[in-house]
């Protein structure tokens, strides 16, 4: 009886290192039935829930509740939970000072549906409306999303792509951040509750972006047109890297994107740093994907009219 | 705003009023199956992947393994149990039934009221927005092909009952 | 000479009005008889079922895969308010403690150590999950860990860490001439099946062409939608239990063997199963629910998770290395092959699945030689057992790609290869075993030509063809049944056979309804109970129809034979002269009403008329395995494919897949079992599978485990069944079950090499996988 030859050992799954341990270890005993015990604050304005931190610094916001359930269900203790999914001011889409107001506890579906939305950035909407699954769109939240800080939810990088600003609500007053910023330095003592999230609608939006490779990696690519011409260029990734990649591409006409798109998509996939590798695909490869996604977008952005 | 413990959820179960004292913790699946014995709702994967549990809630398709019971406090609740009975079928029920689009049929609860979500919103669907909705719920063992086709025949019977009470 | 009888199908082929033509109900739609219940919510699974003054438990897992147990404290937990019992494997003294399927090595709870992630260590009975789940965190375990052995590769190492040390209890079933099992024959390996045919060497010396090629197979879940679930309660000495299994009868025996009790006093119910796919044949959780029942004298409800479903049973992982001679116009000649199973860390189904997956491996092709060595290795992972396919997935993905990879080095059509060499209806299977009863020739052609199999693509689109092969009908298999009319004509068709979904009670009842001559919904399937239901061995190898559906043939014509002769008594003439339609006899044109000779002879109470029927394969021990085949399963699958050269994703335009049903008893329940199984293959083969990085388990939760959605079927997705009439099933139907899912994998590798030139030979076919192989192409 002789071992496997050195081809045969080849032949099994050989898959790098894990991502973190100690959710997986707690894994085969995760159920809704651990869901510790809570004092559920209900606030009836959002300056309310603002002050709540003061009381319980440990507290944590309900808004579709999708991620702080899941949490939960895998043992996280949470103490105090500030359930904000009745606020109707966290829930408005408006139009005002060139930029859409997104209220953090509007669901993925009321912003996609936005009549309001739909005229400011026709763009944000039809992408927002393909993410997640149909069941989630109608649960949770754009703040939600955010909050959740998971690196494969992909509401950072489309509005990190799109510009977006993100208005804390303390009890002093809106904190604002760019949502680059927040996700990729060290925050400012932002306050915890998010209000809202500005995304300027003075600048024709396009965004192009391919969701085939869930999982694995995708590019939004966001270009900003005023009266025809480019203002900005800037390209996130999804699913890849463990924390929030955007980064601004050189400013050029529109027709020429699509000679320059090879050139400008080697050279972010080589200033990335390491994607992550997984048991579904390798760094490398993802950055790979990267650059031809990103080249295509570019491409596809440069083949379009000026309306 | 720090709420009692427990609390009074005040809600409308398949069309009528109900007013439980529950925990904050209270999860929305426990209490249909348990309190109210309703267990027409099934509970696959408990992480809101898998759509065994939908329920809808002010008609919309909702995880109830995720969904806490306070969170349904004056809103319509509808399962299963709800859509139609063995002697009034919805036609949804009907179709996957004429189709054979079920099988074990633990996932066919969930399935089939997340149709009836869509339907009331798109009555119309087509095959690209079939598979994109339907892709809510998992199922085991049939494939969805079949369920896809029991869709298209419910939405047709779904469109000619909605006209025929509008005209009635 | 099939060693089943055929007497069954001659006497039914005699029945007056029951020549295929002119079936009214078997080959007819009809509604599922549980499709009512199930779409309005009200269908009962053990999942729904409770008692009154119920316990809830919860198992405390290992976390580790490989661990001594030195000490296990259960004090704080045992002393937790509304915690009735928590048991360790102490409470197995006194017991027979151990499982498995011809190999016992699964203890209840583990014993001296734990040897996979997952591994059970103790439970808890409690007044609720959220009180059990607060005992298992009171529970303090020491562990002293041992090195894992997470790989085949890991468990065949020259002083590779032993799983077992000690020989395990073993009863094999008699292997046949040309086959033989050996248990344990070496460190860290469960068993090994032998499957020798004619003179390898000399065959493989006589080849134009031998290649040698390496295949690796990924293990999935089963993912049935109803998680593991089990209630047990004692009544005085009688010890009662709901379970989810396929298998009621043989948890009957395996509990009355881990308990010393006489198997009359286990008492096991099935309700309908929220999926199975072999996931829930053979013991799993039961002895433990029953242990907490008997510890607190209360009813108790074990109920898993899915992500305990993860660490409770796999499908075999596989490791595959053919060496394959074949002359230069294609014939093939022999097969020397080498197959690795992953049985994960105890026994479970091991040793059967991999007599099949040796067993299966020639696919329904001629040989003249074939030496075979399939192990079954242990590791510290999860155990692997029953799962649709059961060694034929394995077996079939290394053989059907290894065909397109010959085919066309040596420069032949991969579809006039499989032709050349396909064994026709009537041959025996390697000279020997039961005749081929399916044209798997015409099939192919059938699925070919459905694909657009030979038109000219562009570079980047393929096609790709395989024939899923498999035995079914199980080994020597025997079941009984019952049917029983009552005084009104209706029928109620008692058996063994579980509704997982596969539309087994409306089939029965069908064949039920055919033979009797009653309309469709006169019948109905009854409920499983050990105590009332007549035997059955297991809803397992597809067997529900030509096994158990032959035994409620027998039934049914047997209480037709008891009814026609108390009509003829009746009508003072000979039973001859009579037929039965819609419960009156028929006479020579005239119509008797059955139901008030029936009141009348029964004195206004009536009764019943019961007729059994029993149907039993004959061991035979001239083959390799301890009986000849029931019947033979294909698949015929054709995918096309489109493939993106810069990143290796692909699309998959268009998919068929087809069978044999014999003759098909019910047409949604065959398309909805071919479809399924399709989907779950193709899962497989791009995406689907449970994945250890070193010693995690990655895909340990739902989120993390990614499985076929809707938005996953290919552009175009079809199905298609024959009807070949050989079956040995009532009426030549035969069960398709199993068939979807068969040489999938393989047909994607096949189509992808024909779209851009590269081989993936492992599991799954991912764009990574694809882009790396152009890229080594290029080089």
């Amino acid at each position: 009886m002789s071992g496997l030859s050195e081809r045969e050992r080849a032949a099994e799954l050989v898959v790098d290192h894990p991502l973190g341990p100690a959710a997986r270890r707690l894994a085969v005993h995760r159920s809704r039935k651990r869901i510790a015990a809570f004092r559920l604050h209900v606030p009836s304005t959002v300056a309310e829930a603002a002050t709540l931190p003061a009381e319980h610094s440990d507290a944590r916001v309900i808004a579709g509740g999708i991620d702080v359930i899941n949490r939960m269900k895998a043992g996280e203790m949470i103490e105090d939970a500030v359930f904000v999914g009745r606020l109707e001011s966290l829930r408005q889409i408006e139009v005002s000072q060139n930029a859409l107001h997104i209220g953090a506890g509007c669901t993925h579906h009321e912003l996609a549906a936005s009549s309001i939305a739909v005229v400011a950035l026709p763009a944000l909407c039809s992408t927002w409306g393909t993410i997640a699954q149909q069941r989630i769109r109608f649960k949770g939240t754009v703040g939600g999303n955010l909050m959740a800080k998971e690196y494969s939810y992909e509401g950072a990088p489309i509005l990190a792509a799109a510009g977006a600003e993100l208005d804390f609500v303390t009890a002093g007053g809106t904190r604002t951040i760019s949502c680059l910023d927040y996700f990729t330095t060290q925050p400012p003592d932002t306050g915890w509750l998010l209000g809202a999230i500005r995304v300027p609608c003075g600048h024709e939006l396009r965004l192009i972006y391919d969701r085939s490779f869930k999982g694995v990696a995708g590019v939004v690519l966001a270009v900003r047109l005023a009266g025809g011409l480019v203002k900005s260029v800037r390209a996130a990734v999804t699913w890849a890297c463990r924390s929030l990649h955007c980064a601004d591409l050189p400013v050029a006409p529109l027709a020429s994107l699509r000679s320059l798109a090879g050139n400008l998509a080697s050279a972010y996939a080589a200033a990335l740093s390491e994607p992550i590798t997984d048991y579904i695909a390798s760094g490398s490869y993802r950055r790979r994907i990267i650059e031809v996604h990103l080249r295509r977008a570019l491409e596809r952005a440069g083949g379009e009219q000026i309306a | 705003m720090i709420v009692s413990n427990p609390l009074t959820v005040r809600f409308t179960l398949n069309g009528r009023e109900q007013s439980i004292e529950v925990e904050p913790s209270a999860v929305l699946v426990d209490i249909l199956r348990e309190k109210f014995g309703l267990t027409g709702t099934k509970i696959t994967c408990d992480q809101a992947v898998c759509g065994a549990c939908t329920v809808l809630v002010d008609g919309r398709p909702t995880a109830s393994c995720s969904e806490f019971a306070f969170m349904v406090e004056g809103r319509s609740v509808t399962t299963i149990e709800g859509l139609g009975s063995p002697d009034t079928l919805h036609p949804i029920q009907a179709a996957f039934i004429e189709a054979g689009a079920l099988q074990c049929g633990f996932c066919t609860p969930g399935m089939i009221l997340l149709l009836d979500a869509l339907l009331r919103q798109n009555p119309d669907p087509d095959e690209a927005t079939l598979r994109h909705w339907l892709s809510s719920s998992v199922c085991r063992c049939t494939g969805y092909q079949i369920i896809i086709d029991a869709a298209v025949l419910a939405a047709a019977r779904y469109r000619n009952e909605t006209r025929s009470d509008a005209r009635s | 000479m099939p060693p089943y009888s055929r007497r069954l199908d001659t006497a039914m082929k005699h029945a007056p009005m029951h020549a295929p033509n002119q079936l009214r109900v078997v080959g007819s739609h009809v509604a599922a008889q549980d499709g009512l219940a199930k779409v309005t919510g009200t269908a009962l699974y053990t999942f729904d079922r409770s008692l009154p003054g119920m316990l809830h438990a919860k198992a405390l897992r290992s976390p580790h895969a490989h661990a001594r147990i030195v000490n296990i404290d259960t004090s704080r937990a045992a002393a937790m308010a509304g915690v009735a019992v928590v048991v360790t494997a102490k409470d197995l003294v006194g017991l027979n403690p151990l499982y498995g399927v011809r190999i016992k090595d699964q203890p209840v709870l583990a014993i001296d150590k734990v040897r996979h992630y997952g591994d059970v260590v103790a439970a808890v009975a409690a007044e609720d999950e959220a009180i059990a789940f607060r005992a298992l965190s009171a529970i303090d375990v020491d562990y002293e860990l041992l090195p894992p052995v997470m790989t085949i590769a890991d468990a065949l190492a020259p002083d590779a860490p032993l799983l077992f040390d000690q020989p395990q209890i073993t009863a094999l079933r008699p292997h046949g001439e040309t086959g033989e099992g050996i248990p344990e024959p070496g460190p860290n390996l469960l068993y090994q099946f032998n499957h020798d045919v004619g003179d390898i060497e000399a065959a493989l010396k006589a080849c134009d062409h031998v290649y040698e090629d390496t295949f690796s197979f990924s293990r999935m879940t089963p993912y049935h939608m109803e998680p593991f679930v089990a209630l047990a309660r004692l009544e005085g000495n009688i010890i009662e239990l709901w379970t989810c299994s396929q298998d009621p009868f043989l948890i009957r025996q395996d509990i009355a063997n881990i308990f010393s009790v006489p198997d009359h006093l286990v008492r096991v119910h099935a309700s309908y199963v929220g999926g199975g796919f072999g996931g829930k044949s053979f013991c799993k959780l039961e002895p433990l629910a029953v242990l907490l029942a008997r510890k607190t004298g209360r009813p108790v409800r074990l109920c898993l998770s899915l992500d305990e479903n993860f660490v409770t049973l796999s499908q075999h992982a596989a490791i595959l290395i053919l060496k394959t001679g074949v002359k230069a116009d294609g014939t093939f000649v022999a097969r020397d092959a080498r197959i690795y199973m992953d049985g994960g860390a105890y026994s479970d189904a091991s040793a059967i699945v991999t007599d099949k997956a040796g067993y299966r491996l020639p696919g329904p092709y001629r040989w003249t030689a074939l030496r075979t060595r399939a192990y079954a290795v242990r590791t510290t992972t999860v155990p692997a057992g029953s799962f649709r396919g059961f060694g034929g997935t394995q077996a079939n993905f290394a053989s059907e790609s290894q065909i397109d990879m010959i085919a066309r080095r040596i420069g032949l059509d991969p579809l006039d290869v499989r032709i050349r060499n396909m064994l026709r209806p009537g041959e025996f299977y390697l000279d020997r075993d039961t005749p081929i009863d399916s044209d798997f020739a015409l099939g192919l052609r059938k699925a070919a030509d459905r694909i657009g199999y030979g038109q000219a693509r562009p570079r980047g689109r393929g096609i790709g063809l395989a024939v899923g092969f498999k035995d079914a009908g199980g080994e020597a298999r025997a079941a009984r049944a019952a049917v029983k009319i009552t005084v009104t004509g209706r029928v109620v068709v008692q058996a063994g056979a579980c509704e997982l979904g596969q539309g087994i009670a409306t089939a029965l009842s069908q064949i039920a309804a055919e033979i009797l001559n009653v309309p469709y919904d006169w019948v109905r399937y009854g409920e499983i109970d050990t105590d009332i239901s007549p035997y059955d061995q297991g809803t397992h190898a597809s067997s529900g129809i030509a096994v158990a559906g032959n035994a409620v043939a027998r039934a049914a014509q047997d209480v037709r034979a008891q009814v026609l002769a108390f009509a003829a008594e009746k009508l003072r003439c000979n039973p001859d002269d009579l037929y039965l339609e819609n419960w009156t006899a028929q006479k020579g044109g005239k119509t008797f009403p059955l139901q008030p000779l029936a009141v009348e002879y029964f004195g206004g109470y009536g009764c019943e008329f019961v007729g059994r029927g029993f149907f039993k394969v004959d061991e035979d021990l001239t083959t390799a395995l301890n009986a000849k085949r029931l019947f033979w399963m294909p698949s015929w699958i054709g995918i096309e494919v489109e493939v993106d050269e810069e990143t290796g994703q692909y699309v998959i335009m268009d998919f068929v897949a087809g069978t044999d049903a014999g003759r098909v008893i019910n047409a949604a329940a065959v398309r909805g079992q071919i479809e399924g199984g399709a989907l779950q293959g193709l899962g497989q083969a791009m995406f689907e599978t449970l994945v250890y990085a070193g010693e995690e388990l990655m895909t340990a939760t739902p989120l993390a485990y990614r499985l076929p959605v809707a938005a996953d079927l290919p552009k175009r997705f079809r199905s298609f069944v024959e009807e070949h009439g050989m079956g040995p099933g009532p009426f030549e139907s035969k069960g398709i079950g199993e068939a979807g899912i068969l040489a999938v994998a393989a047909a994607l590798a096949n189509a992808i090499e024909d779209a851009v030139g590269v081989r993936v030979t492992s599991l799954p076919i991912t764009p990574e996988k694809i882009l790396s192989a152009l890229d080594e192409a290029k080089r």
